[in-house]
């Protein structure tokens, strides 16, 4: 078997030990390379950054552990954007481990301590709410007969924060962050296409090719596309976090990618020349 | 309060359409007037099985993690009438079959369809439901895990995967390749598509998964009906293009009907 | 009749019928029946999660009793435990999902588990790469040339570079990507329609069996 040969076909245990490395050494050692912030991201931001002062914010967290790593680090960025611009914040899950991800959010955001905000009336947390887009209808047409209790089982009614609030009207902005291609879409219908809401989204990079028609025809304002979008809103509201370290995994790992599959290619064309020859 | 919903009078009319197009290419069916073209992947099913039989090693059939009640729902059904089918192929030509569940209430109606397979071929005494359809997680990755550790310990022949897939999808594909199944792969959750188009060696894109419980059941009825998809999509096609052009010219007439 | 055939399609049709009318129509009846449909769907599915839990042990009971299939009783007794102890922990603190040693369960295992799921389709896509994008023939080019302009737009050090890479990334996503699966999209909803009205009329019954 000549080396051509060997290369179109080196063994996946050589290229995954490889893909292994290309994600240590820079989380090891961070090298800081540049980033280019994008449109989508910038877009997340100055929307969020052109509301005035006490806006009541409808934010959905939608995704579990499985995407946390991808969506954790934009969702804290986010939050401490929002919590910076004393923005008010309604807080729900539209994924069933999503409740499992909030605390894991706040403990690193600390509403509390970094911002003096006070539970109940800067922000609460409705737990998960069942149904996808029947919870979204919900959430938005009739806010107190779908929801009576926050998730810790406080009575709405002793939440200052939710006393003017019953549905899509009060409202200035809702915003998710998702894994689930419904739950992206189901915010289109049910906040831009319902009630003609400012919709902000985040999704998984590899969704981004789906919802991102959203964005271009204005029904999304800003689109977090991944960790890629998470690295973005970390350099812009300057709280640098795990986003920007993968970043620089994000570049070694797909610039090995290429390499393998310039690999691939050449040794493909030179293994086919070779046997023309022959012939 | 208007009987019908606002924004939603056009649907309602474009609904009524497929209806009745529907009955009408179900009626062309029976006189044999509709002919739809072949559908690789799904006839390749066959071969996946009988290739199974001559290695003498199991069959898997995943249908996914949708639901009932979920907006995948008819991806599900999609699935269900290809589990039927394989199952069906399967107990006639002796391979085993392997279908683990994901829902728990998809799960009862998969194991009774297969069952029926099984009863229908007279060979019901070769299933072990218990054993070939296992309920393994309704969490994703558990499920995912729960599969690639199946296929690797029974290194099955062949993979056919179709119905609603997340991230998933890669996994599976990727772990079958490795044990050297042959797969067909289909789903409309349009971020999966990519994956299945790069491992399977069969793949059923977006639509085509709907036509299959028609296609495989060979009962011109409801190969009939299938034309009433191709009907509608030319119907989007036109109008799209009609809408397009008058957009460009400033006239937005079509975006306003469609609206109602 | 054939009432294990027409019973269930008689059920999916009167069912069915009331998902189109409560979508389409703001007749408070029908909004009402639906509800109280889907309320009965939520309770059968708790049901159902129930016997997903019988199915678990009595395929797990039965591997650990037989000891087959070389040490895999031994992870059918891990699966069960684990089973065991967070519906053990979850119920006796009375919190369920929300008490502090659950958490610590969840955030100590599954949490790092989940992700290492999802972290490991970096590997599966990587390999996937080397081993598919070959410019084998003239279609194969092109989705190479697309693939390549995409990831370096996609990693942050290119276009950080040269800018030029992130709004090819951004051309390819628009006209052409989102003009492609604006098409398939469509193509799915219709078959989704057509799929859902063969249903209705019991034209579809695979998922019923071949009866």
């Amino acid at each position: 078997m000549s080396v051509w040969e060997k290369l179109t076909a080196v063994p996946r245990e050589v290229v995954m030990t490889l893909v292994v490395l290309a994600m240590i050494i820079p989380a090891i050692r961070p090298l800081g390379l540049p980033i280019l912030t994008g449109d989508m991201s910038r877009a997340w931001y100055n929307t969020v950054e052109q509301l005035p002062e006490g806006s009541v914010v409808l934010f959905d967290i939608g995704y579990g552990s499985g995407g946390y790593p991808s969506l954790g680090p934009g969702n804290i960025a986010a939050f401490h954007q929002m919590f910076e611009k004393n923005l008010k914040l309604v807080i729900m899950a539209t994924a069933l481990e999503g409740t499992m991800m909030y605390p894991l959010i706040m403990e690193e955001v600390k509403p509390e301590e970094n911002y003096g905000a006070v539970y109940g009336e800067d922000y609460v947390f409705l737990g998960y709410i069942a149904g996808e887009q029947t919870a979204m209808a919900g959430v938005l047409g009739d806010l107190k007969s779908l929801v009576s209790t926050d998730y810790q089982g406080t009575p709405i009614s002793q939440l200052p924060l939710l006393e003017n609030i019953n549905g899509a009207d009060d409202f200035a902005l809702v915003a998710y962050l998702t894994t689930a291609g419904g739950v992206a879409e189901g915010w289109v219908y049910q906040a831009y296409s319902q009630y003609n809401k400012p919709l902000l989204g985040g999704c998984l990079s590899m969704m981004t090719t789906s919802i991102k028609p959203y964005y271009d025809s204005g029904q999304l304002l800003g689109l977090m596309d991944g960790i890629k979008g998470a690295a973005d809103l970390e350099f812009l509201t300057g709280h640098p976090g795990d986003a920007i370290v993968s970043s620089d995994i994000l570049s070694f790992t797909q610039t090995l990618v290429l390499v393998f599959i310039a690999i691939g290619n050449i040794s493909f064309w030179m293994t086919r020349k070779t046997k023309e020859e022959e012939s | 309060m208007a009987l019908i919903t606002e924004g939603r009078v056009f649907p309602l009319i474009a609904f009524i359409l497929a209806w009745v197009a529907t009955y009408v290419a179900v009626g062309m069916g029976k006189e044999g007037k509709i002919h739809i073209r072949r559908i690789p992947g799904l006839d390749a099913i066959e071969e996946v099985i009988g290739r199974s039989v001559e290695m003498g090693r199991p069959v898997f059939d995943i249908i996914g993690m949708g639901q009932f009640t979920d907006i995948y729902a008819t991806q599900t059904i999609a699935g269900l009438s290809i589990l039927s089918y394989v199952a069906e192929l399967c107990a006639r030509l002796g391979a085993k079959l392997y279908a683990p569940q994901a829902r728990v209430d998809v799960m009862p109606v998969a194991v009774e369809l297969v069952r029926d397979a099984y009863r229908a071929e007279g060979k019901l005494d070769e299933l072990d439901v218990d054993e070939q359809m296992p309920y393994l997680s309704g969490t994703q990755f558990a499920w995912a895990s729960g599969i690639i550790g199946m296929a690797a310990r029974m290194k099955p022949a062949g993979n056919i995967m179709i119905g609603p897939f997340w991230a998933e999808s890669m996994m599976f594909a990727e772990s079958f390749d490795r044990v050297g199944a042959m797969q067909v792969g289909g789903t409309a959750r349009t971020y999966q598509i990519p994956f299945f188009a790069a491992l399977c060696d069969y793949v059923l894109i977006g639509e085509e998964i709907f036509a299959a419980g028609a296609y495989v059941s060979k009962d011109p009825q409801q190969i009939g009906s299938i034309a009433a998809q191709d009907w509608y999509k030319m119907a989007a096609i036109i109008i799209s293009i009609i809408g397009a052009l008058l957009s460009t010219a400033g006239i937005n007439i079509i975006t306003e009907i469609l609206s109602r | 009749m054939d009432y294990k055939r027409d019973l269930p399609l008689a059920i999916t049709f009167i069912v069915g019928i009331i998902a189109v009318l409560d979508y389409y129509t703001g007749v408070q009846a029908i909004t009402d029946t639906f509800t109280i449909i889907k309320n009965w769907g939520v309770v059968l599915q708790g049901f159902a999660l129930g016997l997903g839990a019988v199915n678990l042990f009595r395929v797990h009971g039965r591997r650990i009793s037989q000891r087959r299939e070389g040490s895999d009783w031994l992870f059918s007794g891990w699966l069960l435990l684990m089973l065991t102890v967070f519906v053990v922990v979850g119920l006796s603190t009375g919190q369920y999902d929300q008490g502090p040693t659950y958490s610590w369960l969840y955030n100590a295992i599954y949490l790092p588990l989940g992700s290492t799921m999802y972290s490991s389709l970096a590997f599966y896509m990587a390999y996937g790469a080397y081993k598919v994008l070959r410019a084998r023939n003239f279609e194969a080019g092109l989705l190479f040339i697309t693939a390549i302009l995409v990831i370096l737009g996609n990693t942050p050090v290119f276009p950080a570079i040269y800018p030029g890479f992130f709004h090819m990334r951004e051309w390819i996503f628009g006209p052409i990507v989102s003009g492609a699966y604006r098409g398939v999209r469509i193509g799915i909803g219709i078959g989704a329609v057509i799929l859902g009205i063969r249903t209705l009329l019991g034209m579809e019954t695979g998922y019923l069996g071949r009866r």
